[in-house]
């Protein structure tokens, strides 16, 4: 048997078993080293070394952010805001879930967390105004995966990290795709909506009363403003957009809007120290990285995939398919360190940009979130609607056909997906 | 993720230390980058230590939290092909599942420990904390070491309780970043 065959056996076997995912790689990784006759102080020398690039920081802080403009009260405003802009519509709740992930998407880099904090204001009121508790959970679920794909997102900041590529060029280039998506949502909502006979009493659109919520939003809305305005003119890294972002938080949420309390920024310090502690499966993956060059994977999976990693089109369909497969068993930021080392050389080899093929896994990974047994999104949406997971994972696929839809998007038109990227920071080299 | 497990040892307040020192570093971390601009643009001089000292909490943030991960069931893994199976099947694949993961812990402590030996050898100061690294890099024995202990914890407390459902499962996945 090759030490690729044992080593690839020993990573599924324990995947399935449910070994956590830090110690699969981990035990994948010391296997190869000894069959490679490396020492394993190798992996201790790259648990340390893995957590030191200084924009992997931005993680735990775009978390904290998130959850301290969530408890800050910032997520009420976006919500007026879009209630007013599309509440007399028919399906407007609906409508106004979707508009209102999509604003506190570009606060936020986390599409479970989107989800928790407008989802937890409109399903109540969709219930209330009798939508059926399968519509307003997978409305929101969907909806606020767009956290993910509008930047800030933490999703990009592992993808470019990973693939080695700029942060800021991965941010601008998912708010293009992120409004595409925006907009498919809307009209699934809508469309939805219309054939339920769903909402539709919202007093009349005027922009009175829009400009009065935009205005008492201001500081909500000026959150993205601050954080991809700052990358935007160079005077933030990323990983310091997020710091400022904390502190932005913490001054709205204390002295603007005074809802946070000591409980409640304890209780976001608290939540980030979690979400902090499942980075330490990226400790293993330097050594992982390494030695997947050392059994030539990247050139394998080049070769193993033949005329089909000849053709963009039927290589990003069989890959979109595979990761959307794999993001239904695994979590989208464990599916993004495993695979994104195997594939993207692949991907550059059939002629896709790295920033593309970046948008396009985080985009299978949104879809991740929508599916069982693995989905953030489906759980929080299924418990804030008092559903079953069962009756939200039905109601929640026409919306994942936006999804899907948004990626063929990405694939049809990689130049408009760089466009943005491109026109600010230049052509990539 | 179940928040009110409060029955760890070795706690503060009713929370295991690790919480609150795990709380502090994110802190420290956030507190660290807005310095680092603050001094930039407002007080006009380029402070060095920030950028290390953000980086080193974070690397204990981790180790901590990974160690929270563990009494709060959050660490990700793969387990809905076992869920499948029947209680008794699955509860026997996650322990087995659990004591490969305490074997790796256990690894990465040996392995850590001869990493620390090679590193006590030498100096290696961080220039601008004056700190030599090497004191850093224990996180490596004491965060793997700290899961490890978390990890007998949660079975030590299923065995001493009503012994149902899984020590260190819950019905609910971790949930996506």
């Amino acid at each position: 048997m090759s030490d690729v065959v044992i080593i690839c056996s020993v990573f599924v076997v324990l995947m399935v078993i449910g070994v956590p995912i830090y110690a699969v790689i981990g035990f994948s990784v010391a296997i190869a080293l000894h069959l490679a006759d490396i020492p394993q102080t190798m992996l201790a020398q790259t648990a340390f070394t893995a957590l030191q690039p200084f924009p992997l920081l931005s993680i735990p802080l775009f978390v904290l952010a998130g959850r301290l403009m969530e408890k800050g009260g910032m997520a009420n405003h976006l919500i007026k805001i879009a209630t007013n802009l599309v509440g007399a519509y028919k399906g407007s709740l609906g409508l106004v879930t979707v508009i209102a992930c999509a604003f506190f998407a570009a606060l936020n880099g986390s599409g479970p967390a989107t989800t928790a904090a407008v989802g937890s204001v409109t399903i109540p009121t969709m219930l209330n105004e009798g939508y059926s508790r399968r519509f307003a959970g997978a409305v929101a679920a969907s909806a606020g995966a767009l956290g993910s794909l509008i930047p800030p997102s933490n999703l990009m900041v592992i993808y470019a990290l990973v693939a080695e590529v700029s942060i800021p060029r991965m941010f601008f280039a998912g708010i293009i795709p992120g409004i595409v998506v925006t907009a498919l949502l809307l009209v699934t909502a809508w469309y939805i909506a219309v054939r339920n006979g769903f909402g539709g009493k919202g007093a009349a659109f005027a922009i009175g009363p829009l400009l009065r919520a935009m205005w008492d939003g201001k500081w909500a809305m000026g959150a993205p403003l601050v954080i991809l305005g700052g990358i935007y003119t160079g005077i933030f890294t990323p990983t310091e957009a997020a710091g400022v972002a904390v502190a932005y938080a913490l001054f709205v949420g204390l002295f603007i809007y005074k809802e946070l309390s000591t409980e409640s920024i304890v209780e976001a310090l608290r939540f980030t120290a979690l979400i902090a502690g499942l980075l330490v499966l990226i400790t293993p993956t330097t050594a992982f990285g390494q030695v997947l060059a050392l059994y030539n994977l990247p050139e394998r999976t080049i070769e193993f995939m033949g005329p089909i990693g000849q053709n963009k089109w039927l290589f990003l369909l069989v890959v979109g398919t595979f990761l959307i497969l794999i993001g239904t068993f695994m979590d989208s930021f464990a599916q993004i360190v495993l695979f994104t080392p195997v594939l993207l050389p692949a991907a550059v080899a059939a002629g896709i940009d790295p920033i593309t093929f970046g948008i396009f896994t985080v985009l299978t990974c949104e879809i991740g979130f929508l599916t069982p047994p693995v989905g953030g999104n489906l759980f929080i949406g299924a418990k804030l609607a008092k559903a079953s997971i069962e009756q939200i994972s039905l109601a929640v696929l026409p919306f994942c056909l936006a999804y899907i839809v948004g990626m063929v998007f990405v694939v049809a038109f990689p130049q408009l997906v760089v466009w943005l990227p491109n026109l600010i920071f230049g052509a990539s080299k | 993720m179940s928040s009110t497990r409060l029955r760890q040892s070795l706690s503060i307040a009713g929370r295991p230390f690790e919480d609150w020192v795990a709380c502090g570093l994110v802190a420290i971390i956030a507190a660290c980058v807005c310095l680092q601009v603050f001094s930039r643009y407002v007080l006009n001089i380029g402070l060095v230590w920030t950028e290390d000292a953000a980086m080193f909490a974070m690397t204990w943030a981790v180790y901590l939290g990974a160690a929270m991960a563990v009494h709060e069931r959050f660490h990700v893994r793969m387990m809905a092909t076992v869920m499948v199976l029947p209680y008794r099947a699955a509860w026997a694949i996650t322990f087995l599942s659990d004591l490969i993961w305490a074997a790796f812990l256990v690894f990465m402590m040996v392995y850590g420990w001869e990493y620390l030996e090679l590193l006590w050898r030498q100096q290696t100061i961080v220039a601008s904390m004056k700190i030599d690294a090497k004191w850093i890099q224990t996180i490596i024995v004491l965060g793997n070491g700290l899961m490890l202990y978390r990890l007998f914890e949660a079975y030590w407390f299923w065995w001493r309780g009503d012994r149902k459902g899984f020590p260190t499962v819950d019905d609910e996945e971790a949930p996506d970043l």
